[in-house]
């Protein structure tokens, strides 16, 4: 029991105004890199085709204008600790995780459309896109850490342009709350958005209507 | 068919996993236990004497609203360890992805709201009456790292004080009601110590019907921001409260939409708004009643 204590006291002296290894001074790397394929357990179903939007040949896109319109580019989120159910919790400490750079970050990010079969290709024939990253915020709940990313598209359509949101959730369980791990938690959120943009951009090229 | 040898690697690494787990669980409930700090502290009458100058920093970290799945409580059903933690994470998870259609839908139609701006409108006027001197203010995003805090404290002289308000906002999926919840702490004569600790929660009326844009939620915002102060101000008109000393009654109040039984006094019931102290020391303010 003694040794349980030293540990939690030791723990406490040098945890409770770090939160763990999340470092509140180093900012995130805001390098995206797409995550890996899921790899299927033995005994998985296989995953239903059917689901997936079908790839138009020739889906080519210009990236006319890409933004980081976010109301604050200080930070995206942090580790607040709370426990949501008790009526008398309140925030007693946390750390914010730093915002590196957002443009880097959402160009990276789109740079991936062409393995969800969007051409990204700078001739005049193909479709101007406009995408403006609006939010990005991480966070941990209980043994996982959770992102919520929003992207804003300017689709070409026909008879003009259509303004869509796309929101990307990111979730993975959080082993040392590191810097790291809310990138990797970020990049998933981002990854989800885009690949919503990129199934909206199949239709815009197949002609079809974009649900609103 | 997985070929017999990838079956053990995948096999190995589960157990690894397993094993990692296990120990960042038993770090983190260390941490926790040993991480609990007080949640209130008065200001005594000489302390508040010698605050002359009060620096107010009020950190919004939030840049939305965090729709956060509860988990099915089977580590607390069965009184902790390795494998229940597991279970409560994984279905956790599961639930959160589960809400994404609804978060989406929800913060869409709030998507410009700017949490420190809301703040910050109605911080101004809220603290025209307050108790003590009010010298600057400002709200930020940034929860000042842990070096950048000690700094501050140091230069807490000569009357000089700083109060920081960690502010959380979140909204109840099924009732849509918003809660505030704040940890204020006051430090001064340059110890590292708080002088003052306080737990304040607020929460206003449902906005299931009326959530159709940002208006209602603006609104709400700037209202538990003047009520947050009102009630920081209350505590710290406080001095004689002690918390744990008498057990109080139980009185009925209305929260995300359900009546509960609290352990509390009541402060005070004015313009549908009830205001709690409880045994902690937490300063509640809630609807009297639903809507």
């Amino acid at each position: 029991m003694n040794r349980m204590r030293i540990a939690a006291s030791l723990l406490a002296t040098l945890g409770c105004s770090h939160a763990l290894a999340l470092s509140d001074t180093e900012p995130l790397t805001m390098v995206y890199e797409a995550p890996a394929p899921a790899r299927a357990l033995p005994n998985a179903p296989e995953e239903p085709s059917a689901v997936r939007t079908p790839r138009v040949e020739g889906c080519n896109v210009s990236l006319a204008h890409v933004a980081d319109t976010r109301l604050n580019k200080e930070t995206l989120g942090g580790s607040v600790f709370i426990m949501e159910g008790i009526v008398t919790s309140v925030p007693i400490f946390g750390a914010s995780v730093l915002g590196g750079d957002g443009m880097q970050w959402l160009r990276g990010a789109l740079q991936t459309l062409p393995s969800f079969g969007v051409r990204i290709d700078g001739s005049v024939a193909a479709r101007a896109l406009d995408v403006r990253l609006r939010l990005a915020h991480a966070w941990n709940a209980g043994m996982n850490l959770n992102s919520h990313v929003v992207l804003e598209a300017k689709l070409p359509q026909a008879g003009g342009t259509q303004v869509k949101r796309y929101h990307g959730f990111g979730i993975k369980l959080n082993w040392a709350n590191a810097n790291s791990e809310f990138m990797e938690t970020l990049n998933l959120g981002m990854h989800d958005a885009v690949k919503g943009l990129a199934d909206d951009l199949q239709h815009v090229c197949a002609g079809r209507a974009v649900s609103a | 068919m997985v070929p017999p040898r990838e079956r053990e690697i995948i096999s190995m690494h589960a157990r690894w996993a397993a094993a990692l787990r296990a120990g960042s669980i038993a770090v983190a409930s260390l941490w926790l236990a040993a991480c609990a700090p007080l949640h209130y502290k008065a200001l005594g009458p000489q302390d508040r004497e010698r605050v002359r100058q009060l620096e107010v920093q009020v950190v919004v970290p939030q840049e939305t609203f965090v729709f956060s799945a509860t988990a099915p409580g089977v580590s607390a059903a069965l009184g902790g360890g390795l494998i229940p933690a597991l279970i409560d994470g994984a279905v956790q998870k599961s639930r959160q992805e589960a809400m994404r259609g609804d978060i989406s839908a929800t913060i869409d139609r709030v998507i410009d709201l700017d949490y420190r701006a809301e703040a910050r409108e109605a911080m101004v006027p809220a603290l025209a009456g307050f108790p003590l001197n009010v010298t600057s203010h400002s709200v930020t995003p940034r929860i000042m790292s842990k070096a950048d805090l000690d700094m501050r404290i140091a230069a807490t002289k000569d009357g000089k004080a700083f109060l920081r308000l960690l502010t959380h906002y979140s909204l109840e999926p099924k009732s849509m009601t918003l809660t505030t919840r704040t940890h204020a702490m006051l430090w001064q004569d340059g110890n590292p110590a708080p002088s003052y600790l306080g737990s304040i929660i607020s929460q206003g009326r449902a906005l299931s019907a009326a959530l159709d844009g940002p208006g209602a939620l603006r609104e709400q915002m700037r209202q538990a921001t003047t009520d947050t102060i009102r009630l920081l101000a209350l505590d710290l008109n406080s001095p004689q409260h002690a918390p744990g000393q008498k057990p109080k009654a139980s009185v009925p109040i209305l929260f995300n939409g359900t009546v509960i039984q609290w352990a509390a006094e009541q402060v005070s019931a004015e313009d549908g708004q009830t205001v709690v102290r409880d045994n902690g020391g937490a300063l509640i303010s809630v609807r009297t009643k639903v809507n």
